[in-house]
């Protein structure tokens, strides 16, 4: 049987930059094939999948050498829909994607202009849904959906179309755990049903649970492994990729030191952040009630819970941003009310979500001097802040970093940006909201670690999905969930609470499997290397890692 | 640069799934964007819409149709929103004609390398099509049957939309445009 | 604020209609009353257009904020208008000079008057059959309604895009504005309007270059779900009803008659009772 996708020694320059983007990549994917490609950010993931779907070279302006096969056929004389009859292909971000006001439109756009007829369009669509589980959402507008709805829509309106394979490029990012099992179950059922898939994922170990028949690992645009998961496990940088727990206590001798993040004891201390019976909500709508909770000035707290549960909304009450409809928020002992917002911003620096929302100047530089300008320092206090921000977020090694416009950094370098932008202000807490969502490993290590060191800074209260992340680096995790906190413990605690794990859009990882099996007492947790490093002293002779088991 | 960089490929009418997303997208930016205007201190009439310096700026950038498209379509949505139906169906035509005539002014511009002089271009540029796309609001005057004579028209239609419209575009144009110009380069289509 | 369009007639005589029919009255209505200056003509027109507007169904108090505004605006309009226009030569009678504007000596006749009030109604009856369309047509019709009228498919389903991306546009406007107001940004109140456009720059820029950057994925996704071929189905299926003929005829009716009395000379000259 002949293979829907075969890439012979391709290579990909973008004419643009003139740059090579991919060197002599070659794939094959048949029916029932689930592929997974992973690499650092920048390593061409992206770039593989408009070869395969036929953006490039019908989209974009890129010289492409090598082979190109789609259902048999070369893609190079055929148009982009010719091709998205055999490709369906999912991009990263559903937000962007989605063209219809309602979902029942959305899922329409793609059959409507093939020019199907309207029974058969409806028909379609009525199936889809019922697949994917959205009937239920079919009326609704698409602008009201969750992260994890509107993803699975947008993975509807793929199917619609009757592709014979789909591609994917990191559909899990923006999602919380539960929502990225449900969509890479219909992935795989997918694939099981006859189609075959393509996935491109910074969270590895999700994904190996769905078991891909091959996995190909990107690094500057060449391959640097390619085959079957076993041998993945065994080659995969660590520190870059993140390997299920026991990959990792296997290859323990191979991990790398950590330095320990700087602790800093609570010493009892007014808290920086403290909610008493808040409830918040937009307009008419509560979505947060009955909250409790105080915030050390020398804590890292880390807030995890599902999709649209109130995660952002909870912390942007700590700079005003919503004020509460019922109760008191405190910061310092003293009610919020009472402040400014700019006066706020000296005590908590907030980095939102999506870097490019408050980029707007010429140069890196200009943009540093806007929120201290607006505070009224001096430029001289201005430019000493600024460089030492830069250097705290290491963009100082970037050639004339001041004088770059700051929207040609790479993503990566603007969140970092960001975060350098929130410091230039010293602020005493620093608030994130998801600062590593679609970020490879590496990254999102050197980005904590910087946020955490920072030296002015005494708190990091930071909101993320991932649930390593959080038991990695904080020492108190909160759970929000169905307008309430649900939990609220140090992690060594929290992960022995099966309750939270089940709820609260959450999967148990490997690495709270071992924590729970292991750690014995409530204190902090390890780093994941550290922990790996003891355990594998213990048994020296752990076998060889299969996918997703713990040791 | 100009609109080559944004539509190397395509001829200047060309209707492309690129004009498309980006004339919606630039309506839609227009119409929540133009919510907010202001008056200039001293008349009650001229109302500076800062909004306004997008439809020259996606005239030049993404071709002549979705300059055309931003003006038209956002104008007429502002005045959806704010309820006034299709009254002043006219003033949308001039945004879409402004945004139109940017574009082929900036089309058959050549590319100018000097910032300084390419700034002041834009600015010249979208000013020059601001003046010539608002006048067709003298079909006022073919609505009004004469009512309205060409010296009003002058002076409580053309003159104070022209100042206030070019005020906006003069400062915010050139803007967004050296802004957006080292980053059309990375977009890379 | 809401920047989703409100749908107000729902339900009603006009709403039940197709929506091309919404968009082509005005069109109609439109041709029938430019250059009318008899305030007679123009009072027949608008008694259609009352009728019309009740049809629609629009709740009073919906409406109102925006019928204040229309003529507020529309009366100063006038107003200025009659002051700066000398209206006295295109009628015989009614030349009698009631008073005179004190600053720019504009002598005001019963021909000024009544030629003012018959601007004021004229712009009153076109809001009439405009409003429907803001109202009555739902926003995911417009596009249709437009392809079915004979505009490219790719443009008219711009219109529908250009709905898709508005209430997103809005969040990343509210998202910017925190933003930057926790970098200490404040809305300027200077009264130097070059001075607020300045300071418009850290909230117009960012919205605009997100919104484009992220444009450049929406072009992928549709051009990858096939978008711009040849022909396309829209889902909603548009017919005229023999009602909606009906209506098209008599406003067809209307501005023949109109045109017809305004190229016989009988409505350009300002009546004076
Ligand atoms: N349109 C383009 N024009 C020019 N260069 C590009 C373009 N798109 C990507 N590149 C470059 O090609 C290389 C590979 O980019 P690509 O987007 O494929 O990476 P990626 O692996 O998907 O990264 P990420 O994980 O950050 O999404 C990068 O160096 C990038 O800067
Ligand atoms: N500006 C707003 N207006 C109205 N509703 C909002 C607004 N912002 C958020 N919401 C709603 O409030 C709820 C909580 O939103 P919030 O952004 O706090 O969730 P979250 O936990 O941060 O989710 P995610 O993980 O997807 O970021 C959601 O249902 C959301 O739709
Ligand atoms: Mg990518
Ligand atoms: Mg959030």
């Amino acid at each position: 049987m002949t293979a829907l996708i075969e890439v012979h020694d391709a290579s990909v320059r973008y004419l643009s930059t003139g740059q090579a983007a991919l060197r002599s990549i070659s794939l094959t994917v048949a029916r029932g094939d689930l592929t997974l490609v992973s690499g650092p950010s920048g390593c061409g993931k992206s770039t593989l999948l408009r070869l395969l779907n036929g953006l490039i070279p019908h989209a974009y302006r890129a010289e492409v050498s090598g082979e190109v096969v789609v259902g048999g056929r070369p893609v190079a004389g055929r148009t982009i829909r010719d091709v998205s009859t055999v490709v369906g292909t999912m991009l990263q971000d559903p937000r962007k994607q989605i063209v219809g006001t309602t979902v029942a439109a959305e899922i329409a756009f793609g059959p409507e202009n093939l020019g199907l007829p309207r029974e058969e369009i409806r028909r379609r669509t009525t199936e889809v849904a019922g697949r994917v589980g959205i009937t239920h959402l079919l009326d609704r507008a698409t602008a009201g959906l969750s992260g994890g709805e509107l993803q699975m829509v947008a993975f509807a309106g793929v199917l619609v179309m009757h592709p014979e394979i789909v591609v994917v490029d990191e559909p899990l990012a923006n999602l919380d755990p539960a929502a990225s099992l449900r969509l890479m179950r219909e992935v795989r059922r997918f694939v099981d049903e006859g189609g075959a898939a393509v996935v491109v994922e910074h969270r590895v170990e999700e994904i190996l649970k769905f078991e891909p028949a091959e996995v190909l690992y990107l690094e500057d645009g060449t391959t640097r492994y390619q085959g079957p998961v076993e041998g993945f496990l065994r080659v995969a940088p660590v520190g870059h990729v993140k390997l299920p727990f026991g990959t990792l206590v296997s290859r323990a001798r191979e991990l790398p030191a950590v330095p320990a993040p700087p602790r800093r004891e609570d010493q009892g201390t007014t808290p920086r952040l403290e909610y008493r019976g808040v409830a918040l909500g937009y307009g008419a709508r509560t979505v947060l009630s009955g909250i409790d909770l105080a915030l050390g000035a020398r804590q890292r707290v880390a807030v995890l819970g599902p999709n649209g549960a109130g995660k952002s909304t909870l912390l942007r009450a700590a700079v005003l941003l919503i004020a509460a409809s019922r109760g008191e928020v405190l910061v310092d002992g003293a009610p919020i009310s009472e402040r400014s917002i700019p006066s706020l911003a000296t005590t908590f620096g907030y980095v939102f979500q999506n870097p490019g929302q408050a980029l707007f100047s010429a140069t890196v530089g200009q943009e540093l001097a806007f929120g201290p300008r607006n505070l009224g320092w001096s430029p001289r206090e201005i430019a000493r802040e600024s460089e030492k921000v830069l250097r705290a977020t290491l963009l100082d090694g970037e050639k004339d970093i001041m004088d770059r416009p700051p929207r040609t950094l790479s993503f990566g370098q603007q969140r970092r940006l960001t975060v350098a932008l929130a410091l230039a202000m010293r602020p005493r807490t620093l608030i994130l909201d998801e600062p590593t969502a679609g970020q490879d490993l590496h990254t999102t290590t050197e980005f904590i670690g910087h946020a955490l060191a920072a030296d002015s800074v005494e708190s990091v209260y930071f909101i993320t999905h991932d649930v390593d992340l959080a038991l990695t680096y904080a020492d108190r995790i909160i759970v929000v969930d169905q307008g309430r906190v649900v939990a609220d413990a140090s992690p060594a605690e929290l992960a022995r609470a099966e309750t939270v794990w089940s709820g609260a859009g959450l999967q148990p990882t490997s690495l709270l499997r071992a924590v729970r099996d292991h750690l014995t007492d409530a204190g902090s947790i390890p780093h994941p290397f550290d922990l790996a490093r003891s355990l594998s002293l213990l048994s020296p002779s752990s076998p060889a890692p299969q996918e997703g088991t713990t040791p | 640069m100009n609109a080559d960089a944004a539509t190397p490929r395509d001829p200047v009418l060309a209707i492309s799934s690129r004009t498309v997303v980006f004339g919606a997208v630039g309506a839609a930016l227009y119409a929540v964007l133009g919510l907010f205007s202001f008056f200039i201190p001293g008349t009650q009439s001229v109302a500076v819409r800062p909004a306004f310096a997008l439809v020259p700026f996606f005239g030049k950038r993404f071709g002549v149709i979705a300059g055309f498209f931003v003006g038209l379509v956002g104008n007429a949505i502002i005045d959806l929103l704010q309820g006034y139906g299709l009254t002043y169906w006219n003033w949308s035509v001039a945004n879409g004609l402004v945004g139109a005539i940017a574009g082929l002014i900036f089309a058959y511009l050549p590319p100018i390398s000097r910032e300084s002089v390419r700034l002041v271009v834009t600015a010249l540029g979208s000013l020059l099509a601001t003046a010539i796309g608002l006048l067709f609001v003298i079909t006022d005057i073919w609505v009004q049957g004469n009512g309205i004579d060409f010296k009003t028209f002058l002076t409580l239609n053309y003159g104070p939309a022209l100042l206030a419209d070019g005020i906006a575009v003069v400062i915010l144009t050139p803007a967004l445009d050296a802004i957006w110009e080292p980053l059309s380069k990375r977009t890379g289509r | 604020m809401d920047v989703t369009p409100r749908y107000l007639g729902a339900g009603s005589f006009l709403s039940r209609r197709d929506p091309r029919v919404l968009l082509l009255v005005p069109v109609l209505y439109l041709v029938a009353v430019a250059g009318i200056v008899d305030l007679r003509g123009v009072l027949v027109c608008t008694a259609v257009a009352l009728v019309y507007y009740r049809a629609a169904g629009i709740p009073w108090r919906g409406v109102r904020a925006n019928w204040a505004f229309m003529l507020i605006f529309t009366t100063v309009l006038v107003v200025l208008n009659s002051i700066l226009t000398s209206a006295d030569t295109r009628s015989g009678s009614g030349t009698e000079v009631l008073f005179t504007v004190p600053v720019t000596q504009t002598a005001i006749t019963w021909t000024t008057l009544s030629y003012a009030f018959t601007i004021l109604v004229r712009y009153v009856s076109l809001a009439m059959v405009g409003f429907p369309v803001a109202f009555n047509i739902a926003p995911s019709d417009l596009g249709v309604a437009f392809a079915r009228l004979g505009l490219s498919q790719r443009l008219a389903y711009g219109v529908d895009l250009t709905f898709r991306f508005l209430p997103s546009t809005w969040a990343s406007l509210h998202e910017t504005v925190d933003a930057q107001r926790l970098r200490g940004y404040e809305h300027s109140r200077s009264r130097n309007p070059v001075r607020r456009l300045l300071t418009m720059r850290p909230v117009v820029v960012p919205v605009t270059v997100n919104a484009l950057i992220d444009a450049e994925d929406t072009v992928n996704a549709m051009d990858l779900r096939g978008f711009g071929g040849r022909h396309r189905t829209w889902m909603r299926e548009l017919a005229f009803d023999r009602v909606d003929y009906l209506i098209l005829g008599g406003f067809t009716l209307v501005a023949v008659v109109m045109v017809t009395a305004k190229l016989l000379g009988l409505t350009g000259t300002v009546w004076v009772p």
